[in-house]
């Protein structure tokens, strides 16, 4: 079945803001879209959108329906969805996505791997 | 049937006289009335409280400030009741949270009996329907004059909380809320008193330039209009550090950490109006 959600919709309102004087330490699961600009260590978890701001520094396997990807993280990231790399990421573990975009200037350090490839024509890393 | 708690709170005998006067017209002329019971030092709210559970009536009306309704909440000690609220003072928090304008409004609201199911926060056997403050939010004297801001401003909270038993959050913060149900517009994703949680807002720390720029919204709570606030929903809080911080309900102080809130689901029946906050 196509996906037509396109990666504007990763910007949605957040339900959990990490601010970025915010240190955590532990599992951060939600309902809802998360935001995190501060500094997490655990695991983030939400069926929904995770935006991953430029300045936040993650070291936690991430697990999300769709995610943006500003600043660093250090773990696995797994995306039911879409993955948007913004040229200011920096990732260092394996991605499994079902499509991804990345911009110039991103660092990717680890093994991708995109299922439901037949979903979409776009659904390629650019 | 109703059963009418009355509390003067810090009004005048006449004032509280005129205003029962203009009460029982109302409830007359919307055929609402009922027996009404006044809180005094030998009449207690637990006591009024016990005669409606003896005469089992269904619908408390809490007729006089937030804090009579804090108190009635915090007597109720799991008893079944429908409440309601008429203002007996100019401006409360609830009246604003359950769409309440002034008097004639509350039993309006009243008489039209449009009941919801909210959660409340619980603190121990404590029950409270609105937010608690703790840092620069909870101060009201300080927090528009220009040297107490200042002064709070310049000295940021270390903040310490686990929240849900899942994660720790470490951060320094001018203040924050810890919101069941808002009582001011807007901020729609926080402070809904029926989604089964309550949400942790945090206002960050800052340059003091910073700081006094955020003042007024931080005065009506808009926190999430400051750059970087937080917000975590939960379902139960353990707020750790700093040790001693207080945490206050409309200005006065209810508890100091370390402590525990958590939501109690479904707790409360309350009759509302139109235009609430949730």
């Amino acid at each position: 079945m196509q996906d037509n959600t396109t990666f504007d919709s990763v910007n949605s309102v957040p339900e959990t803001v990490v601010g970025a004087t915010v240190k955590i330490q532990g599992d951060l699961n939600s309902d809802g879209n998360i935001r995190i600009d501060g500094q997490v260590q655990g695991t983030v978890s939400t069926k929904q959108n995770v935006q991953i701001g430029e300045n936040a520094i993650i070291t936690a396997d991430v697990t999300a329906g769709n995610a943006t990807i500003g600043g660093k993280v250090k773990g696995n990231v797994k995306i039911a969805g879409q993955l948007y790399l913004q040229k200011s990421a920096h990732i260092t573990g394996d991605i499994t996505c079902s499509s991804l975009k990345v911009d110039d200037g991103a660092v990717f350090n680890g093994k991708c791997s995109m299922g439901n490839q037949q979903s979409s024509p776009d659904n390629h890393a650019e | 049937m109703y059963y009418y708690i009355l509390d003067a709170g810090t009004l005048s005998d006449a004032e509280f006289e005129r205003k029962q006067t203009k009460l029982l017209a109302l409830t007359h002329e919307f055929n609402i009335r009922g027996e009404t019971g006044r809180v005094s030092p030998l009449r207690h709210i637990k006591d009024l409280i016990e005669t409606a559970q003896r005469r089992q009536v269904k619908t408390l009306v809490i007729c006089g400030s937030d804090d009579t309704f804090n108190q009635v909440l915090g007597a109720l000690a799991g008893q079944q009741f429908t409440l309601a609220f008429v203002p007996l003072v100019e401006k409360t928090q609830l009246a604003d949270m359950l769409g309440i304008t002034d008097m004639e409004s509350a039993v309006r609201i009243l008489a039209a009996r449009r009941i919801t199911v909210l959660d409340t926060a619980k603190v121990g056997n404590i029950h409270f329907l609105s937010y608690m403050e703790f840092g620069l939010t909870s101060d009201s004297q300080d927090k528009t004059s220009l040297f107490g801001f200042l002064k709070r401003s310049t000295r940021p909270i270390q903040f310490k909380a686990q929240l849900d038993d899942n994660f720790e959050i470490n951060t320094e913060c001018l203040g924050g809320l810890v919101v069941n149900a808002k009582g001011w517009q807007g901020n729609s994703q926080i402070g809904i008193p029926n989604d089964g949680r309550l949400d942790l807002v945090i206002a960050p720390a800052g340059s003091i330039f910073h700081s006094w720029q955020s003042r007024d919204k931080v005065t009506r709570h808009e926190l999430l209009s400051i750059p970087g606030t937080s917000i975590f929903p939960f379902q139960k809080i353990r707020i750790i550090e700093p040790v001693g911080l207080p945490l206050t309900m409309l200005g006065r102080q209810i508890l100091r950490a370390p402590t525990e809130i958590s939501i109690a689901p479904n707790f409360l029946q309350i009759i509302v109006g139109r235009n609430r906050t949730f």
